[in-house]
């Protein structure tokens, strides 16, 4: 147990309403991460948060969803890993590595170029909007740290993008919002 | 193509727009399931629920039982009531059964300008076990009608049984719940209890919560009690990375067999 909390169970409700606000950021965030079920990686989010509402952060509850989410994403790739080995899928390499899917060809290629770890300091600050004190909290590590991450990963994925041959034409034809699914 | 440049575009390519549509049922069903078991499981007042509430006291009015207990019962029949259990399904993880022989008073602790208060255990039938906090008025804290909040007394799951497949808890050796005794109007301070077990191989000699140097009444070199004051009972959930308190118990050679924040 990392906190103890001493507020009954009205005010835990309220509590986890504010949390709970943030449902359509993490169902979003599963989806742009590759999720196969992206509604039910947010929803088993927001159970487990309910669960232990006395470890979300009061100020800003979006890193430690993000954190959750990514655990449960792991545990959703490895369970259709297991499951395509056990087929002896074809596909069971992409399912064991998340590949970016952007509008644009070129960010793609330079996302998948990067380290994981490169592409969640950049994804978390640039699509998730987070600000890199909350995105080093998402990650379990000191702000400073995240910052020097970030920083490389910024200039790795410029350079990856510089490889590209030609200007960038978005390649899809428009964002989805979580109501088109 | 500065970082800037590239950045914008990284932002442009998001395939997925984020919306702030809500999902009420969703909300209803996770907050109708167990909560935070450190948080108190009083459980909010829906008119569906107080009024089954209501239903459930004047049948238990009728039948003589009433809700002596609270007051005057002993632990066997407190925990045999399960508070904690607030109408879990049966069978459920929380619908855990006392066992009868092993109700002891295993712990007490004396409170300033308050009096003493008894830790009260038991095992349970499904591996988990039971607690109270018995009030110097011979009240069980936080009971209806107790002057003590907190966590409903009962048997409860291990954290490793409510953990499952599904991990919520970490496991570092301690398991416990807390009620809080104020007792400011009496020239006292506000008192956070903790009450539990440490499950660790090597019995506990001593067990010392870090933060306040306090010291815990062990029992059986396993289940403890600890009384930690809060000078400031009213501030919000502490901060992410700071602690309420930082548990550790030692064996009589002086090894760390528990730690709760190492």
């Amino acid at each position: 147990m990392s906190m103890t909390s001493h507020i009954d169970r009205s005010v835990a409700e309220a509590r986890f309403r504010d949390v709970f606000a943030h449902l359509g950021e993490i169902t979003a965030y599963a989806r742009r991460r590759g999720s196969h079920d992206p509604d039910a990686i947010a929803a088993e989010a927001m159970t487990i948060a309910w669960r232990r509402l006395a470890d979300v952060p009061t100020d800003d509850a979006r890193p430690w969803l993000f954190a959750t989410a990514r655990n449960l994403l792991h545990d959703e790739r490895r369970r259709r890993s297991q499951l395509a080995a056990l087929a002896d899928a074809p596909e069971r390499a992409s399912v064991e590595l998340w590949q970016p899917a952007t509008l644009d060809q070129e960010v793609t290629a330079a996302l998948t170029s990067l380290s994981l770890a490169d592409r969640e300091a950049l994804l978390l600050v640039a699509w998730e909007d987070l600000s890199p004190a909350l995105a080093a909290r998402a990650f379990g590590i000191r702000e400073a740290t995240f910052r020097v991450r970030l920083h490389r990963a910024r200039r790795r994925f410029k350079e990856a993008l510089a490889r590209s041959p030609a200007p960038a034409e978005h390649t899809s034809s428009h964002q989805i919002t979580l109501e088109e699914r | 193509m500065t970082p800037s440049t590239a950045n914008a575009r990284l932002r442009t390519a998001n395939p997925v727009v984020a919306t702030k549509k809500g999902n009420e049922p969703l909300f209803q069903s996770i907050v109708s399931s167990p909560g935070d078991p450190r948080l108190s499981n009083r459980r909010q007042r829906t008119p569906a629920r107080y009024a089954r509430r209501i239903a459930m006291l004047a049948a238990a009015l009728t039948a003589g039982v009433g809700a002596a207990w609270a007051a005057t019962s002993g632990a066997l029949e407190l925990f045999r009531s399960n508070p904690q259990n607030d109408a879990a399904a049966p069978a459920s993880l929380w619908d855990q059964d006392v066992v009868p022989g092993t109700v002891v008073r295993a712990a007490s602790l004396d409170i300033p300008n308050y009096g003493g208060i008894e830790f009260w255990y038991a095992d349970s039938a499904q591996g988990g076990w039971c607690g109270a906090i018995r009030l110097p008025n011979a009240q069980w804290a936080a009971t209806k009608g107790s002057d003590a909040s907190g966590t409903a007394p009962g048997c409860y799951p291990t954290r490793e049984q409510t953990n499952g497949d599904d991990p919520i808890f970490e496991i570092n050796g301690f398991d416990y719940y807390e009620v809080q005794i104020d007792a400011r109007e009496t020239g006292g301070s506000f008192w956070r209890i903790y009450y539990g077990v440490v499950t660790a191989d090597k019995p506990v000699t001593k067990l010392i919560d870090k933060i306040t140097g306090r010291r815990a009444a062990v029992q059986g070199g396993q289940r403890f009690v600890l009384a930690v004051p809060d000078p400031h009972p009213d501030r919000a959930i502490p901060l992410p990375d700071t602690y309420a308190i930082n548990l550790v118990a030692y064996a009589v050679d002086g090894a760390v067999i528990a730690a709760e924040h190492p």
